[in-house]
């Protein structure tokens, strides 16, 4: 009995999730560069030298093309751009996944006591929420930053604040309508706790948007980012960032292309990636998103079949 | 000899909203025999639900009491965890009561993992295969997500649900309204199956007498919250009192060529708002029989062996 149950035994989710991934190539492929990306991020200190690979200035060296040595060629004061399109990935997800960190939690947290009381409470915050909004996104982080001053750590407060509304609405309507649905009921009645139901059944089912939120967050990010370092409001030079980096390149783009071209692939790639890969993720995470798929390829199957046949 | 399994006294559950009050369960008194079925019909809005929950705990009633064998089950001190595994609950929807993200194993699981009981991992998907069985699910389901299947196998997880914890008494909140008809008679199969190998007892809540016509062993009729009639389930059929019960009766198809002609008393007029009612006869509004005594507030009276019915006129105008 035990043997034969075994045999039969369910598909753990994970192993659900992670096969319905698999069988999404663009889905894989985003997910790779963005490990790719993580990687370099965590490894940059390991695989340059700040101090003398990135900062150090070189004026002999200065706009060589892409070669063997460097890789992608020198910038206008001969440093190597490879060692800074890389690092400049460090810095950037930093700034991007931080942000994100603290705008989800913060997000999580309003927005689930926003729905969770309701009332007053609920519509003090929203109110509040709707200010916030109303005021468009660059703007309000041009606002941040001038009072704050630039840098890292300022941009990353910046970003979480313009970002935490947004998280909060997406929380909040998705917690209002999940706990709604009958199996919530369902749960309690064979004695599931609040804390029980909060974690086997209303995360699950809300966590498909937030990390559709979280993932457009993360590109949004990169983008402002990359905006706010070429406005010069953002990092700082010396340090490596690829919207500073395409603004210091702006004098030389029409004899030294690659001095635009690395940065900006590295921008547009890692702001789509993320976003394809928060599209994936939560199709892949759906039961019934991976069971459309499955019947669709069927269908065709057959048809193919009765054909031959 | 009948063991008494549940009690209700004096039921009573107001929801306070902006138009009013709704009366959705109004001084409710029933009882349900171990091993036997109680039906509970009305139309849709008349609180069988809202009752069904109240019992469960899963709403609590505003005033009242529910005696499990003897234990009150709305007590503070009420061992809460014992009561869940013993009285359970069938939902109405097996599309929205089924959490999409679980595997059949995983949603019949549930129960067991909350109440631990089962010490081994071995030891629980033995319960499960043989739950599955018992509610007809192929084993090979286990792995299936509930979009995957048709209403019928869906709530048969329900009442897999339901059944693993191996309970005394089991709410049926209309668990075949939602199916086809081919399937409704599967599901009613097997409930009856299993009521007669395992001895449960059900609270059969439906709008649609013909499908406790076959469960039950006695039926209660509930109008805008309270009960109107009730008894065994033959005298019922036979012999309804209640000017509701005739026109519920008189709406369910027969077989039975010889009654085909019988007259046709059909409710006229729309439901009564159950926001606030008067004291009367909730049905007065709507009762071809209506009279000015009517609208003096009524009590539930005996008229028979086990027959009680809300009616001051229920001598002169039963059958
Ligand atoms: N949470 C609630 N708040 C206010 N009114 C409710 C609530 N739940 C149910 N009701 C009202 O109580 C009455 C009985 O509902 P319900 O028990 O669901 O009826 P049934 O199951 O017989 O169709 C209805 O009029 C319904 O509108
Ligand atoms: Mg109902």
């Amino acid at each position: 009995m035990a043997g034969k149950a075994k045999i039969k035994k369910s598909r753990g989710q994970i192993y659900d999730i992670w096969r319905a991934m698999r069988s999404n190539k663009l889905t894989m492929a985003c997910l790779i560069f963005v490990l790719f990306l993580i990687f370099l991020a965590v490894f940059a200190d390991v695989l340059f030298n700040y101090e003398t690979d990135i900062i150090a200035q070189s004026i002999p060296d200065r706009l060589q093309p892409p070669s063997a040595l460097h890789w992608f060629g020198t910038d206008a004061f001969g440093r190597d751009y490879f060692g800074r399109v890389v690092y400049a990935t460090r810095i950037t997800m930093i700034i991007a996944v931080l942000a994100t960190l603290g705008g989800s939690v913060l997000g999580i947290l309003i927005g689930s006591l926003s729905a969770y009381y309701g009332g007053k409470i609920d519509a003090a915050i929203q109110r509040i929420l709707d200010v916030i909004i109303s005021i468009p996104q660059i703007l309000l982080i041009i606002c941040v930053v001038t009072v704050l001053g630039g840098g890292v750590r300022n941009l990353i407060i910046a970003f979480i604040f313009s970002m935490t509304p947004g998280f909060s609405r997406v929380v909040r309507s998705t917690v209002m309508v999940t706990r709604e649905n009958e199996y919530v009921e369902a749960a309690r009645a064979v004695g599931a706790s609040d804390l029980q139901i909060i974690v086997s059944h209303l995360l699950p089912n809300s966590l498909g948007p937030l990390i559709v939120q979280a993932t457009m967050s993360i590109s949004l990010c990169i983008l402002s980012t990359a905006g706010l370092g070429y406005l010069g409001l953002g990092v700082a030079a010396p340090q490596p960032e690829w919207g500073l980096m395409l603004s210091e390149a702006q004098e030389y783009m029409r004899t030294e292309v690659y001095l635009i071209l690395f940065p900006g692939l590295a921008i547009v790639l890692s702001a789509v990636a993320f976003n394809l890969l928060g599209d994936g993720l939560r199709d892949a995470m759906d039961p019934r998103l991976r069971g459309f798929r499955r019947k669709k390829r069927s269908i065709f199957r057959k048809r193919r079949e009765a054909v031959r046949g | 000899m009948e063991h008494r399994l549940l009690e209700i006294h004096d039921l009573v559950k107001y929801f306070p909203t902006n138009a009013g009050v709704v009366h959705a369960v109004d001084h409710v008194d029933l009882a349900v025999d171990a091993g036997k079925t109680l039906g509970v019909v009305g139309e849709s809005g008349c609180g069988k639900s809202t009752l069904g929950r109240c019992l469960l705990n899963l709403i609590r009633p505003t005033s009242g009491q529910v005696l499990f064998e003897g234990q009150d089950v709305l007590a503070k001190k009420a061992d809460k965890k014992l009561l869940k595994q013993q009285m359970q609950i069938i939902f109405q929807d097996p599309y929205s009561s089924l959490d999409p993200r679980k595997t059949v194993f995983n949603l019949i699981a549930e129960p067991l993992k909350i109440n631990h009981l089962c010490s081994s991992k071995q030891e629980m998907e033995e319960k499960i295969y043989r739950i599955m069985e018992t509610v007809g699910l192929a084993e090979r389901l286990a792995g299936s997500y509930p979009h995957e299947l048709d209403g019928g196998r869906r709530q048969r997880i329900g009442v897999a649900r339901a059944l693993v914890m191996k309970p005394k008494f089991i709410v049926c909140d209309e668990p075949v309204s939602a199916l086809d008809v081919s399937i409704q008679a599967q599901i009613l199969n097997l409930m009856m199956d299993i009521q007669e190998e395992l001895g449960v007892a059900y609270m059969f809540i439906t709008h649609d007498l013909s499908v406790v016509r076959h469960i039950s062993h006695s039926i209660a009729v509930m109008y805008l919250g309270e009960v109107v009639e009730q008894a065994p389930k033959k005298e019922l059929f036979a012999n309804p009192k209640h000017p509701y019960t005739q026109a519920l009766l008189a709406a369910v198809p027969v077989a039975d060529a010889s009654r085909r002609n019988r007259e046709r008393k059909l409710i006229q007029g729309e439901v009564t708002s159950p926001i606030d009612p008067k004291p009367g006869c909730r049905f007065y509004a709507r009762c071809p029989y209506a009279e000015p005594k009517c609208q003096e507030p009524t009590e539930l009276r005996a008229v028979g062996d086990g027959h009680v019915v809300r009616c001051v006129r229920a001598e002169e105008i039963g059958s």
